[in-house]
């Protein structure tokens, strides 16, 4: 295949883009978790595998690895299904039902630093005096919180994507079930379903993705806290792992170990 | 042919690109001042126009601070080729970051009239103290008096329990705003609280992994004193909480430093009002306050340093200087005559010259440690009330200090 000047040229700018902000970054991180780099201008020496030892050894990071999975497959599943139900509201028919949709998907427009710090207030403010206590203050409900907060900003977009697909589910197919004698609850499970798995790939990815990488939510409303026990130590109830890398490379300022632990996130991701 | 011309096109980009910043040149004459506390830019902004006007020299102030991330911002300038002349570290981790540049100022004329600079083992004298800053518990007078509590007597655990039975009995106000959300206020200075009453010798053991040097007797019962006279629920309890239940007249005190008695003053209060009473537990700790250095000046070694040299002599031994502390609400580390207009500054003041001073020996934990490790043992010394645990978890702590 032949491709010309104009084709490279045209190409330079995303692979310029691409380049330092991904593949130089992620290379140099790699190298770096194989070091005792400090993120100063010393010079990084090989250190071998010490930082992943270092980072395996520590109980808070076995307990931000199993926090991050519970926290992620509940937030999976609390937004599919509340933004799989959205997405039949919405797709019923009703009146002002692009103005609902559009509702639904507000939220997802605030940025997490901002919805975190008004879901703060609401929660140590508002919740607390109809509560007794605020539900921040508690790990167990503290992980349901972020959950909550999570879905409620996610499940609109993820909606959308129901949204698309539901309304490309050709009614004839629908119609011949009713004729059928299907019932409604035998409609969605045998019919609509199956048709829309390719939607529930795509989603699921997102909000899979999404709930792992989470940060700026967590971080903005409990910073990793309250404190709970774990293996007879006490960490932080609702530490997941990247606030764990966040605050080892910038409150222990241990750039490398940081760095090995993003390696393994990633590892963990895949 | 066309792989290769594009390959070298991309070489062509990237030159220059980094090209832009290389261009590094020596500045005649001006002495560049990296800041890193925002809150004492118009008061330094001022200084160096006044210093300007009587040396010649030009100064150039360029402060950052709030939330930024200082350390990335001070290596960006550094890479720019604008390298300051004088900026500021924190403490033994930032000298650590920063040792290729630091100059050891141990000619400086103020080395005579301090204790208090910043001195490597290798690298000499390379910090000057900007000033010293202390915590304990800030309290607003009025809520005091009217408790018939003498912010003045309370030098010991039993005092301070006393003073806070009266506060309570009065009914008006909790005595204290105590916090376990901002492990900087449990993890270091709290904690810190512990270490100065094991004495230095004591701390230094745990610090080598043998935790018999902490003298823990009485230390839950300090920190369990706070704990159940606290406003709210101490887990969601932010800083700006903490400064706002004493200001609406929910809480006495707070466990917080000489920098809230700004805060307190915005939120509406008087700061000829604000007392501030020492955290104790055994002797060693009575009626002392940990006083200690947020942060230090250091000259670029490679900069103008004879300049950086003189202008930082005249900040800390001029009459333009000692303005420049009243204006800033500082308390000078170096010794000085500075007119300071409240009693908690002139409290500090007079702690230190009276040698009623404990050191700020969690500085000399790894960076970030004290937050973590003991933050959450805190957190859940509230939660639990489990004494045992909690000096059981901080003696467990001395096994994980890494060198």
């Amino acid at each position: 295949m032949k491709k010309s000047k104009v084709f490279w040229l045209f190409l330079l700018p995303s692979i310029l883009a691409f380049c330092l902000t991904l593949l130089v970054p992620f290379i140099l991180g790699f190298w770096y978790s194989f070091t005792d780099w400090s993120g100063g201008f010393s010079t990084p020496e090989f250190v071998g595998l010490e930082n992943y030892q270092y980072v395996l050894s520590k109980t808070s990071f076995h307990y931000a690895l199993i926090i991050t999975f519970i926290f992620s497959i509940l937030s999976i599943i609390m937004i599919n299904l509340v933004a799989f139900g959205l997405a039949k509201i919405v797709t019923k028919g009703l009146k002002l039902e692009s103005f609902y949709r559009a509702a639904f998907f507000l939220p997802n427009l605030i940025g997490g630093l901002i919805l975190g710090y008004i879901w703060q207030f609401l929660f140590n403010q508002v919740a607390a005096e109809i509560f007794a206590i605020s539900p921040l203050s508690n790990p167990t409900v503290a992980i349901f919180a972020l959950v909550c907060v999570l879905t409620w900003q996610y499940a609109g977009y993820i909606m959308m994507i129901y949204v698309t697909a539901i309304l490309n589910i050709p009614q004839e197919v629908i119609e011949a079930a009713k004729i059928d004698g299907a019932k409604k609850m035998q409609r969605l499970i045998h019919i609509e379903l199956p048709m829309l798995a390719s939607a529930f790939t795509v989603t699921l990815f997102l909000t899979l993705v999404n709930s792992f990488k989470q940060f700026d939510v967590i971080y903005s409303l409990t910073s990793g806290g309250p404190s709970t026990t774990f293996q007879g130590e006490a960490v932080m109830g609702t530490q997941t792992l990247t606030m764990w890398i966040y605050q080892t490379a910038y409150q222990l300022k241990d750039m490398a170990s940081s760095q090995a632990a993003s390696i393994l996130f990633l590892f963990y991701l895949q | 042919m066309k792989k290769i011309l594009s390959v070298a096109m991309l070489g062509v980009l990237g030159v220059a690109l980094t090209g832009c910043g290389s261009t590094a040149g020596k500045k005649d004459d001006v002495v560049n001042v990296f800041n890193l506390k925002v809150e004492m830019d118009p008061a330094l902004q001022t200084f160096a126009k006044t210093y300007t006007e009587k040396t010649g020299t030009k100064v150039v102030v360029k402060s950052v601070g709030g939330g930024a991330d200082y350390g990335a911002a001070l290596k960006a300038e550094f890479e720019s080729g604008n390298a300051p002349d004088v900026f500021v570290v924190a403490g033994a981790g930032d000298v650590k970051i920063w040792k290729d540049v630091l100059l050891d100022m141990k000619d400086a004329k103020w080395t005579g009239n301090t204790d208090k600079e910043f001195v490597d083992e290798t690298l000499g004298t390379v910090g000057m103290p900007i000033g010293v800053e202390s915590y304990g518990l800030i309290c607003d007078n009025t809520k005091l008096k009217s408790a018939g509590v003498d912010y003045k007597s309370v030098d010991s655990l039993a005092k301070l329990e006393e003073a806070f039975k009266k506060i309570t009995a009065k009914g008006e106000v909790k005595p204290v705003s105590y916090t376990t959300k901002e492990t900087w206020v449990t993890g270091n200075h709290t904690i810190n609280i512990l270490f100065d009453g094991s004495t230095k010798a004591g701390f230094d053991k745990y610090m080598s992994g043998d935790a018999t040097g902490l003298k823990m007797e009485g230390f839950s019962k300090l920190v369990g004193l706070l704990n159940e006279n606290s406003v709210g629920d101490l887990s969601t309890t932010d800083y700006d909480t903490q400064v706002a239940n004493v200001s609406s007249g929910k809480a006495a005190c707070v466990h917080q430093g000489n920098w809230a008695t700004g805060n307190l003053e915005k939120n509406g209060m008087d700061l000829q009002n604000l007392v501030m009473m020492p955290l104790t537990y055994n002797e060693t700790t009575a009626g002392n306050f940990p006083i200690g250095v947020p942060s230090y000046m250091a000259i670029n070694k490679n900069g103008d340093t004879e300049k950086a040299m003189d202008f930082l002599e005249q900040l800390v031994g001029s009459a333009e200087g000692a303005k420049f502390y009243t204006e800033a609400k500082m308390i000078p580390a170096v010794k000085m005559e500075v007119e300071l207009t409240d009693p908690v500054s002139k409290q500090i003041m007079e702690a230190n010259n009276a040698g009623k001073a404990m050191p700020w020996l969690f500085t000399e934990l790894p960076d970030g440690f004290g937050m973590n490790t003991y933050g959450p043992v805190f957190d859940q010394f509230y939660k639990t009330k489990d004494a045992q645990a909690f000096e059981k978890a901080i003696q467990d702590a001395a096994a994980q200090i890494k060198k």
